[in-house]
């Protein structure tokens, strides 16, 4: 069993040096003290000197958690309004195997630096090494306070994913939730103070794992983290290829439907049933050697006309005709612009036709729902003036049925679908226009470029031979795009079959999940009796069966949050038999519990005289069991309470001075 | 042969020569719950929870108000263009001026179904107002059962949305 030894505060001041020191056994160990005593103050020096501040919500080494006596100004019974000048806070723990850890860390002075001193079982010369508290704690092998403390109570280190998908560790801020209860916010309810800003993912499940000793389902939760970042980059990866595809498809005016919806089981599935080119082949009839063949023929005719062929030189037709095809394509993109316009239009048109049918299908649905429950229905009416029994079709109002609600339904379903595929095909038909359009811009730079330079050749046979060299031209471009466009999809095939095979390795490789029932099940019989001892009220033998952990280890009774049964002040209750539960269970099952748990003021929450009788019982029930664990309890009690506990072998620690920390005697 | 059948020729007749084809579904005909008083009743229970102002122990709501609301919550598209004209209306212009939705007006069935209310006493009547009916349990039971169903999610987002404006008569004219 590890258990803190002793804590220590001092530093000194305008009026001179003070100090507070607290010894403590293992067990259980409550200290009673009035308020203002300086409890919070000890107990606060337990989280200081492990740098787990980052629980309190502060910033790296701000020690604004204590109380103004230890950080500004201080009074004494002699000395009032003393400034304080240095102060440091120090936390002793052994091991059962008799070895020691003190650590000392500045209050106002360095706080950034951790003085430890480690005494072998035994020994009673220590080794003494700086330690940085809190930056790189956990990475620096020979400076971090973490990595050492990891080291010292053996706890293994443990991998988990945060949510940009990277790996990161199970601090310690991230246990000690479970085994300090805070005074004044851990009380709330249970991992009041877990630090959820380093974005682990599943932290509060994890934590309890960890504490557990569920090494293999830490393992598991970590492969199946992995494994989910892996799909979701997977997914995002298709979801881009898809957008390329779209965009390679549409650019030569084809609608096409490819998708990266659904699992990578729906997608790989899809991708796999066919491939780009076979689309572009079956669906857009792009037959690239076919095409070739056309468009070399159609060279061969032209370069025999330029090269063997003779001309008509009395033929003036080529300056015009190149005029005229300038004129016509002009035409035909006016006509597909105006096309576009409509169809972009009707596109829009429809859906918001849509959006309005959904609402309609879903205040229809809401309708038969209503007549279903029942709800606002008028079926009588009595006249005020001659009493006679009226009916809604008195009214001239015809209330409908049940069937005609779900006929309309239906019908409204059919005319969405309906709408549906209309905006499909004017989105479909605006992919090919604008399509159309580009190519037609295109072939009007070729006319343009044609017409000046007919325009420029001198003479009838030279009209002619430019004519025929700008149409040679036009074919080599048409061959050189085609080719370009066979190697797009070439390229975006590749790109498709390689997600395939990524994702088929990912798939197989879904992650089991670890065993973890004998641990849970550990956990939530202890915490069932501790629920019990403690006298939860919303807890009675008939229901204490019903209490369950949820796949985060929330306690739920039956079907609801444990934390909502009861009465505000069983969030204590709930609380405390939680960490006692887990250090409970991590003892059974052989887990990494620290060994130590840390409660502040737990009746606080429950001041009147039953709660105090029952906590009493409570920790002398504690005290009979011989716990494997050490339990420090910082409260206030009466004079009668603690006499009662003594006689019940509790532990309790009254001291006799009216302030934790008291000035030192200069000799 | 049936005047709406003739119609029905007609239309097919048109569309035929503009090269359509049309196709006839009876199962069309299923009338649209905008007709239907119980949709019309959950409408003005919303309308009335919502909206209403407290005047002492007693709500009111001006009549043309509430009808307005349900028409325009039953299609929320308008909702859109009723707060955007009601920001700019002192300022109008020929764009604002035609997103006024003026079709409330001839909703007959919200009518038909006041009426009922006021002689189920659900709702009183008081010049052009509408107040709580000795039995205005009858519209807050429906109201708290709506939204304990979650039911009208849509409906009631566009009724919160409206409660901000400043309702006057002159504003219910389209003025």
């Amino acid at each position: 069993v590890t258990y803190i030894e002793r804590i220590e505060v001092g530093g000194t001041s305008s009026a001179g040096a003070f100090e507070g020191a607290l010894d403590i056994t293992p067990g259980l160990f409550v200290v009673s003290a009035d308020n203002a005593f300086g409890k919070t103050l000890a107990a606060t020096a337990v989280v200081w000197c492990l740098g787990l501040e980052p629980m309190f919500g502060l910033r790296d080494d701000d020690p604004v958690c204590f109380p103004l006596a230890v950080r500004d100004v201080i009074d004494f019974p002699s000395v009032k309004a003393a400034q304080v000048i240095s102060s440091f806070a120090s936390v002793t723990f052994r091991r059962s195997d008799g070895a020691r850890l003190r650590l000392r860390r500045d209050i106002i002075g360095t706080p950034q630096e951790v003085t430890v001193d480690e005494f072998e079982p035994r020994a009673s010369e220590s080794r003494r090494s700086k330690m940085v508290a809190r930056r790189k704690t956990m990475a620096d092998e020979a400076a971090g306070l973490q990595n050492l403390l990891f080291r010292w109570f053996a706890l293994p280190r443990s991998a988990i994913m945060n949510n940009r998908g990277e790996e990161k560790e199970i601090y310690l801020e991230n246990l000690a939730p479970h085994f300090y209860i805070d005074q004044t916010e851990a009380w709330s309810t249970v991992q009041a103070l877990q630090v959820f800003r380093y974005g682990q993912q599943d932290i509060s499940a994890a934590s309890v794992e960890y504490l557990l000793g569920a090494d293999e389902a830490l393992r598991s939760r970590l492969r199946s983290q992995a494994h989910a970042t892996r799909q979701s980059q997977l997914k995002q990866r298709a979801s881009d290829l898809t957008t390329l595809i779209l965009h390679a498809f549409a650019k030569q005016g084809w609608p096409v439907d490819w998708s990266a919806h659904g699992s990578l089981q729906d997608i790989i599935s899809r991708w796999t049933r066919t491939s780009v080119q076979e689309i572009a082949r079956k669906k857009f009839k792009f037959d690239l050697k076919k095409e070739q063949e056309q468009l070399s023929k159609k060279l061969d005719v032209l370069n025999k006309r330029l090269s063997k062929e003779g001309l008509d030189k009395h033929n003036a037709a080529s300056s015009s005709n190149a005029s005229q095809a300038v004129i016509d394509l002009k035409s035909r993109r006016h006509a597909l612009r105006e096309e576009l316009n409509v169809t972009r239009t009707q596109y829009v048109d429809q859906r918001q036709l849509a959006e309005t049918l959904e609402h309609r299908i879903n205040a229809a649905k809401d309708v038969l729902r209503l007549k279903n429950l029942g709800l606002g229905r008028i079926d009588e009416v009595e006249c005020p003036t001659c009493h006679r029994h009226l009916e809604p079709s008195s009214f001239g109002l015809t209330v409908q049925s049940t069937s005609a609600v779900e006929a309309h339904i239906t019908a409204l379903q059919r005319d969405r679908a309906l709408v549906l595929d209309n905006a499909r095909s004017a989105a479909d038909q605006a992919t090919r226009l604008s399509a159309e359009i580009e190519a037609i811009d295109e072939q009007l730079r070729g006319a343009e470029r044609a017409l000046s330079v007919v325009n420029a050749a001198a003479g009838n046979v030279r009209e002619q031979l430019a004519t025929i060299a700008t149409e040679i031209v036009e074919v080599q471009r048409l061959m050189e795009k085609n080719h370009a466009v066979s190697a797009e999809l070439d390229r975006l095939q590749a790109d498709v079959e390689a997600w395939v095979r990524e994702a088929q390795t990912v798939v197989a490789d879904e992650p089991a999940s670890g065993d973890l029932s004998n641990r849970v099940r550990a956990l939530l019989d202890s915490l069932r009796a501790f629920l019990a001892a403690l006298g939860h009220a919303g807890i009675d033998l008939e229901n204490l069966s019903m209490i369950r952990l949820d796949e985060s280890y929330t306690p739920y009774l039956d079907h609801r949050r444990l934390r909502s049964v009861g009465s505000a002040s069983d969030h204590a209750r709930l609380v405390m038999a939680y960490a006692l539960a887990l250090a409970t269970a991590s003892s059974v099952v052989n887990g990494r519990h620290p060994g130590f748990v840390v409660f502040d003021e737990p009746l606080q929450q429950n001041p009147d005289p039953s709660h105090r009788a029952m906590f009493r019982r409570f920790l002398a029930r504690l005290a009979r069991e011989r716990l494997p664990y050490s339990v420090l309890i910082f409260t206030s009690l009466e004079v009668q309470e603690v006499e009662e506990l003594r006689a019940a072998a509790v532990p309790v620690h009254t001291p006799r001075a009216k302030h934790f920390l008291q000035l030192v005697s200069p000799n | 042969m049936s005047t709406i059948a003739t119609v029905i020729t007609q239309l097919d007749g048109l569309l035929v020569e503009v090269g359509a084809r049309p196709r006839l579904q009876g199962e069309r005909i299923a009338r649209s719950t905008l007709y239907d008083p119980d949709y019309h009743v959950a409408m003005v229970a919303c309308a009335f929870n919502i909206c209403a102002e407290q005047v002492g122990s007693s709500r009111r709501i001006l009549r043309g108000w509430l009808k307005l609301l349900q028409f325009v919550a039953t299609r929320p598209r308008l909702a859109h263009d009723l707060l955007g004209w009601a920001s700019t209306r002192r300022q109008a212009t020929l764009e604002t001026w035609r997103r006024m939705p003026r079709g409330y007006i001839g909703d007959q069935t919200h009518d038909a179904v006041l009426d009922l209310l006021v002689a189920r006493s659900a709702l009183a009547e008081s010049g052009d107002w509408l107040l709580d009916g000795s039995n205005s349990t009858l519209l807050d039971g429906t109201y708290h059962g709506i939204c304990e169903a979650k039911l009208f999610a849509t409906e009631r987002n566009v009724m919160n949305q409206a409660r901000e404006l400043r309702v006057s008569k002159a504003m219910l004219g389209g003025q």
